[in-house]
C-alpha cells in the first residue's frame, strides 16, 4: 500500500483517534491517542491489508511539554512501513506494553523505562538493562539532565569582572 | 545491568551459573545467567550494558557531521555500514542528492567491510567450536581488506569514511587492481574455509539441527539479516528496499532451509561470495565525477523526523532522527540488529546443552558494543 492508502485506511477505521502528521517522508507518521494504543497496535499487526509483523524499533523522546513514544513498523509481506507515535503527559508518563504483540519490544521498553522514565505499566520483567543496579541519578536521556559529577563551563562574562 | 542472580527462583534439582562477562566465547562483555538442570539449559537471562556509552545522548550535543566518528564505535567490526546508516539517515532528512561515484564507493566499501565482518565471525565461531585453523585463515584475508581501507582513508578499524553528502576520500589508483585481485583470490579462499568446515563431521554434529528458528518466531523476535534469511525468509533491504546504488547491481540473496546453526553458517559463507560479485560489478561500472555533494558548511536541516535503515552485516540497522532546525539533532535513536538478536538467546538456548550455547551464540554473530551503544 502507498502512504496515502495507509493513511486513508487508518483514518477510516480509527476516525478522530488518529492524527496524521504532515511530513515529506515516504512513510506515514501517525499519532494515536493513548487509550487506543494497544488496540491500534493489534490492528496494525493483524489486519490482512496492513500486517505490520516486524517491529523495527521502539523509542522515546522528551519534549518541553510532553513525552513521546515512537514505533517504527514494517511489513515484510506488503513491503510498506509506518511510524506510530503516542503523546504522553510530562508528569508521570505511563504506557502499556506491546510485548504480547511483538516479542522484540521487551528490551526496547526496558530501555525507554530506565533512560526516559516512561513507565511501561504491564511489562512482565522490569529491571535495569543498560545502567548499573545502583543507578539513582534520574533519567539520563531526559532533556536538561546532568550527571552527579557534572561541572559546568565557567561563565566567561563573570570571570572578566 | 542488574543483580539478577538473587532474584531467580529455582527447584532443588536445578542450579544457577553465571557465564561472563569476561568469558572468551561471549565475544565482548556479555553476561549470561543460566538456570541449569544437569547439563541442560532451562532458562537464560542475557545481562547487557557493560559497554554502554550513551551514544544517543552524545549525539544530542554534537553537530550532524561531528557525530560521524561516533557511529564508527557503534559496531567496531563493521564501521562502514554504521557510517553509511548515519549518512543515509541525515541525507534523507535534508534531501541531499549524492553523486554517483560516491554511491558506488560507498557500496564497494560497505561490501568489503561486510566480508571483513563475516571473517571475524567465521574465525571466532570456528574457534569457539574448537577449530583453530579457520581463525588464522580468516584473519589473514581480513588483513588484506584492512590494508585496502588503510590505503583509502588511512584507518584500519574506525574508518570515519563517509561524509554527509558523499565520502571523505577517493580511492587511490592502485586500489583498483588490488581490489580486483582480492575478489578473484578470495573466492578460492572461501572454498578453503568450506573444505575445512562445511561437511566436517564434527562441525556438522555441533551445528546441524541445533537451535532451529522458524520464520514466524524470527519475525516476532525482530530477527533480521542473515539470521532471518537462514530460516528461509527471502528478505534483504539491499533487494527489497534498494538504497544507494544497490538497484544497479545484479546479485542473489542466499537463504537457508531449516534455520539451524548450520544454515546460519552457510548463509554467511555464501554472502561473502555474493559480496565479491557486487564489488566486481561496482568496480567495473564505477563512474567518474565528484565524490561529494554540495552541502553547506553550516548544516541546518529543517525541523523534521526521519526513519531510515540499511542492511548491515548483522542485520537491519537504522537511525531515527528528530531535528529541530538547529545544527544539532534533537533526538537520535540507534537501532542495531544485535539488540534484537540478543533477545533470541533465551528462546533458542532452552533445552540445549551448555556446549551448544557457544555454537548458538556464535551463529547469531552478536557484537556487544552494538547492543549497549
Amino acid at each position: 500500500m502507498t502512504k496515502e492508502e495507509i493513511e486513508k485506511k487508518i483514518t477510516l477505521d480509527f476516525k478522530d483517534r488518529v492524527e496524521i502528521q504532515e511530513t515529506n517522508q515516504p512513510e506515514p507518521f501517525v499519532y494515536i491517542s493513548k487509550d487506543k494504543y494497544i488496540e491500534f497496535c493489534q490492528y496494525l499487526k493483524n489486519d490482512t491489508d496492513l500486517s505490520f509483523e516486524f517491529l523495527f524499533q521502539l523509542g522515546g523522546s522528551h519534549f518541553e511539554d510532553r513525552f513521546e513514544v515512537f514505533l517504527c513498523l514494517s511489513s515484510h509481506k506488503h513491503r510498506h512501513e509506518i511510524v506510530v507515535k503516542v503523546k504522553l503527559p510530562a508528569d508521570n508518563p505511563e504506557i502499556n506494553s506491546v510485548i504480547n504483540i511483538w516479542r522484540v519490544a521487551d528490551f526496547f521498553e526496558l530501555e525507554v523505562m530506565e533512560l526516559f522514565g516512561i513507565m511501561v505499566v504491564d511489562h512482565p520483567n522490569p529491571r535495569h538493562l543498560l545502567l548499573i543496579e545502583e543507578w539513582d541519578y534520574g533519567y539520563p536521556m531526559r532533556k536538561g539532565w546532568t550527571g552527579p559529577d557534572f561541572i559546568p563551563m565557567p561563565d566567561k562574562s563573570k570571570s572578566a569582572e | 545491568m542488574s543483580d539478577l542472580i538473587k532474584d531467580i527462583q529455582h527447584n532443588e534439582d536445578e542450579f544457577i551459573i553465571n557465564m561472563g562477562p569476561q568469558h572468551p566465547s561471549t565475544h565482548g562483555v556479555l553476561r549470561l545467567i543460566l538456570k541449569m538442570k544437569g547439563e541442560f539449559i532451562m532458562d537464560l537471562i542475557p545481562d547487557v550494558g557493560f559497554l554502554h556509552r550513551s551514544l544517543e545522548k552524545i549525539a544530542e550535543n554534537r553537530t550532524y557531521a561531528q557525530f560521524m566518528p561516533f557511529t564508527d564505535r557503534v559496531d567496531y567490526c563493521a564501521s562502514i555500514p554504521c557510517n553509511f546508516a548515519w549518512a543515509a539517515a541525515v541525507e534523507k532528512l535534508a534531501e541531499i542528492e549524492i553523486p554517483d561515484r560516491a554511491q558506488y564507493l560507498r557500496v564497494i566499501m560497505a561490501e568489503l567491510n561486510r566480508i571483513a565482518s563475516h571473517l571475524v565471525w567465521l574465525g571466532t565461531m570456528s574457534l569457539d567450536l574448537g577449530a583453530f585453523t579457520p581463525f588464522l585463515y580468516a584473519f589473514r584475508e581480513r588483513e588484506q581488506i584492512l590494508d585496502m581501507f588503510e590505503m583509502t582513508c588511512g584507518q584500519r578499524l574506525t574508518y570515519n569514511y563517509m561524509r554527509i553528502g558523499g565520502v571523505s576520500k577517493d580511492v587511490p589508483p592502485k586500489f583498483y587492481k588490488r581490489c580486483k585481485d582480492f575478489t578473484v583470490d578470495f573466492r578460492k579462499k572461501v572454498d578453503d574455509y568450506e573444505a575445512l568446515l562445511t561437511y566436517n563431521p564434527i562441525f556438522l554434529t555441533r551445528t546441524k539441527n541445533v537451535a532451529i528458528l522458524p520464520v514466524d518466531d524470527a519475525l516476532n523476535y525482530g530477527a533480521s539479516g542473515p539470521t532471518i534469511r537462514a530460516s528461509g525468509h527471502d528478505w534483504d533491504l539491499r533487494k527489497t528496499h534498494p538504497y544507494s546504488s544497490y538497484d544497479k547491481f545484479n546479485f542473489e540473496i542466499p537463504t537457508g532451509k531449516t534455520g539451524d546453526v548450520w544454515d546460519r553458517y552457510l548463509v554467511r559463507i555464501r554472502e561473502m561470495r555474493i559480496c565479491c560479485d557486487i564489488i566486481d560489478q561496482a568496480l567495473e561500472g564505477l563512474p567518474e565525477g565528484p565524490i561529494m555533494a554540495r552541502v553547506p558548511k553550516m548544516f541546518k536541516p529543517k525541523p523534521n523526523e526521519v526513519y531510515s535503515r540499511i542492511e548491515a552485516p548483522r542485520g537491519e540497522m537504522g537511525y531515527y532522527i528528530i531535528s529541530d532546525g538547529t545544527t544539532k539533532p534533537y533526538r537520535v535513536k540507534i537501532r542495531t540488529a544485535s539488540f534484537a538478536h540478543v533477545q533470541l538467546m533465551n528462546y533458542l538456548c532452552k533445552g540445549w546443552k551448555i556446549a551448544d550455547l557457544v555454537a548458538i551464540f556464535g551463529s547469531l554473530d552478536i557484537v556487544l558494543p552494538e547492543v549497549d551503544r
